[in-house]
């Protein structure tokens, strides 16, 4: 289990996370959804140990990630931002083959089960025809999926996105949120910062509300309403029957 | 992940770089004023050096043993450094015009010989690092803590230490008068000054940086391609600190020896990724052939053109030649 214990969180002195507790269990999505500025990204990073935990505890199982180094931290998290900038002309299944470096000694060449994972990532995230391009010369969504195929690649028992279908057509956010489902199933435990309230209402086990740095409750998808939303995002919602048993949610 | 195509584009530029290296390595043992043919080259190398030292009437062993070979060493471990460094640089600050002097290293072993210059201080070399190792630590202290995670910063902390020191060597070549013309070329490089003790601090540096590249070349393609590397398992901070200080201390040291030799640093790495692409397991061996290639071309040169300043060398071979690729891959 990774856990977040009271922990308060930031870039300078002052923090944007406060008192947060929370778990991802395997086996689960938590979907974060909050307004811009309510520290679901930094929730994220200060969950994998990439932004500084002024207060508080993260714990991995039962070891308090900050003892750990980041090596055997990657090992077990994998982290997705929202922001991707890539600086040089890598090919896309390299920067895939990225994500096996954590698992790679120093003059350690990737063996057969690391090409064999970059190889199945790649065909999760539909990226083989540009398998051999260079990065800097995909499109936005390409890009985005060569970022999460590095972390299907790392094959970690946790799992933290960052708005994984921000830029994203419909059939690859659909291909996306599928394959992160198929993740939980597996096993695997997930937290996803998400805008869309039906994409969390659709795959997520959970979903955590953060407002101005602070956790305002974590609910099960169907004790979400209308009530929640707008004290949330401050603006109302209507529901609306959705396919199958779902419901839909639409700020008016 | 690396094509069939990739390996033999690699291995021929490799072999390529490899054969041109010992061409050049070879030919700076075979020329200059003493003229000593092929076979009396290969003879004095296999007698050793202590034979030659021990024959004072061997004027062609003494010119290779303490005149060339040095100096041809020096050389190549000065230019395969910088490159090395210039490979680290770029990588760690994100910034393909960063170089081994993008820290103040330069400026401030400039200072250091300018100032030992103009005072007529004895042992230049030991002012000259001095000067590298001062102007480095304001700059890291400048650049403090978030300068790790911020290499912009850092740049900037040397682009401003740099500026103050040029101003204060200005000011130090209007004072010294007579001396302003040693100063002047001392700043160009040159290695007509080389011995076996600039080798035995250049060579290990050289090896030192390519060892620590060519090592870690997997956090280094994490932390330039502009991925998250902290989440993929480098401690990226810690990384940027440890090789940003070893080699701006190499640099500092080949720039003692042999003066401020601009444009390898900086412009070997990005050739050798025009023609390999920008993984450092081959980005990392192939700039430090390169650079010592264009170190001893340059050196070669410049003797042969009455000890012209070799950083100006550098940059008239590797200019065009680096104009020309950009060109054909526009």
């Amino acid at each position: 289990m990774l856990s977040a214990t009271r922990i308060s969180a930031g870039y300078g002195s002052l923090p944007v996370l406060r008192e947060i507790s929370l778990e991802i269990r395997p086996g689960e999505v938590l979907a974060l959804l909050g307004p811009n500025g309510s520290g679901k990204s930094t929730l994220l990073s200060a969950l994998c140990g990439v932004v500084r935990v002024i207060e508080g505890e993260v714990r991995l199982g039962d070891r308090p990630i900050s003892g750990m180094d980041r090596r055997s931290v990657s090992r077990q998290v994998a982290y997705v931002p929202q922001q991707f900038a890539f600086t040089q002309g890598f090919r896309v299944a390299e920067i895939v083959l990225m994500g096996r470096s954590c698992w790679l000694g120093p003059f350690e060449r990737p063996g057969e089960m690391d090409r064999r994972k970059v190889e199945e990532a790649l065909k999760a995230m539909d990226l083989e025809k540009v398998r051999e391009k260079p990065v800097t010369e995909i499109s936005g969504g390409e890009a985005q999926r060569a970022c999460l195929a590095r972390a299907l690649a790392q094959d970690t028992r946790f799992c933290l996105f960052d708005e994984p279908t921000a830029s994203l057509d419909p059939r690859h956010a659909l291909l996306v949120m599928e394959r992160l489902a198929d993740l939980a199933r597996e096993g695997k435990g997930l937290a996803v910062a998400l805008h869309d309230v039906n994409l969390a209402f659709r795959y997520a086990s959970k979903m955590a509300f953060l407002k101005e740095g602070r956790l305002l409750g974590v609910f099960a998808p169907r004790e979400v309403n209308e009530t929640v939303l707008e004290s949330v995002f401050e603006v109302g919602w209507r529901f609306a029957p959705g396919p199958g048993l779902s419901r839909l949610a639409f700020p008016v | 992940m690396a094509t069939s195509r990739d390996h033999f584009r690699t291995v021929l530029v490799f072999l390529v770089l490899a054969l041109a290296l010992a061409g050049a390595f070879g030919y700076s043992l075979l020329s200059g004023d003493v003229r000593i043919p092929l076979r009396e080259v290969l003879r004095i190398l296999a007698s050793g050096a202590r034979e030659a030292a021990g024959s004072p009437e061997d004027l062609a062993g003494a010119v290779i043993w303490q005149v060339r070979l040095p100096r041809a060493l020096t050389a190549l471990a000065t230019g395969a450094g910088l490159a090395g460094c210039g490979v680290l640089f770029q990588a760690l600050l994100l910034n393909p015009l960063a170089e081994p002097y993008t820290l103040g290293v330069a400026s401030g072993a400039a200072f250091g010989a300018a100032a030992a210059i103009s005072f007529q201080w004895p042992f230049l070399t030991f002012w000259a690092f001095a000067g590298s190792v001062g102007a480095l630590g304001v700059v890291f202290m400048l650049g403090g803590r978030g300068a790790l995670r911020e290499p912009t910063r850092m740049i900037l902390a040397g682009v401003v230490v740099g500026s103050i020191l040029s101003a204060a060597i200005a000011l130090l070549k209007a004072l010294s008068g007579q001396m302003m013309a040693a100063i002047v070329l001392w700043i160009m490089g040159s290695f007509a000054g080389s011995s076996w003790g600039s080798v035995g601090w250049c060579l290990p540096a050289a090896i030192l940086v390519g060892g620590l590249g060519f090592g870690l070349h997997r956090d280094l393609d994490i932390v330039a391609s502009g991925s998250p590397a902290m989440a993929l398992g480098v401690n990226e901070p810690r990384l940027r600190l440890g090789l940003l200080l070893i080699s701006s201390l190499a640099t500092a040291v080949f720039v003692s020896f042999s003066g401020v030799v601009g444009f390898v640093g900086l412009v070997v790495p990005h050739l050798v990724r025009i023609l390999a692409g920008p993984n450092h397991v081959r980005l990392v061996p192939l700039s430090l052939l390169g650079g010592g290639l264009l170190m001893l071309v340059a050196d070669q040169a410049a003797r042969s053109l009455s000890e012209l300043p070799v950083g100006v060398i550098t940059a008239l071979v590797g200019g065009p030649v680096f104009c020309l690729l950009l060109w054909r891959r526009a």
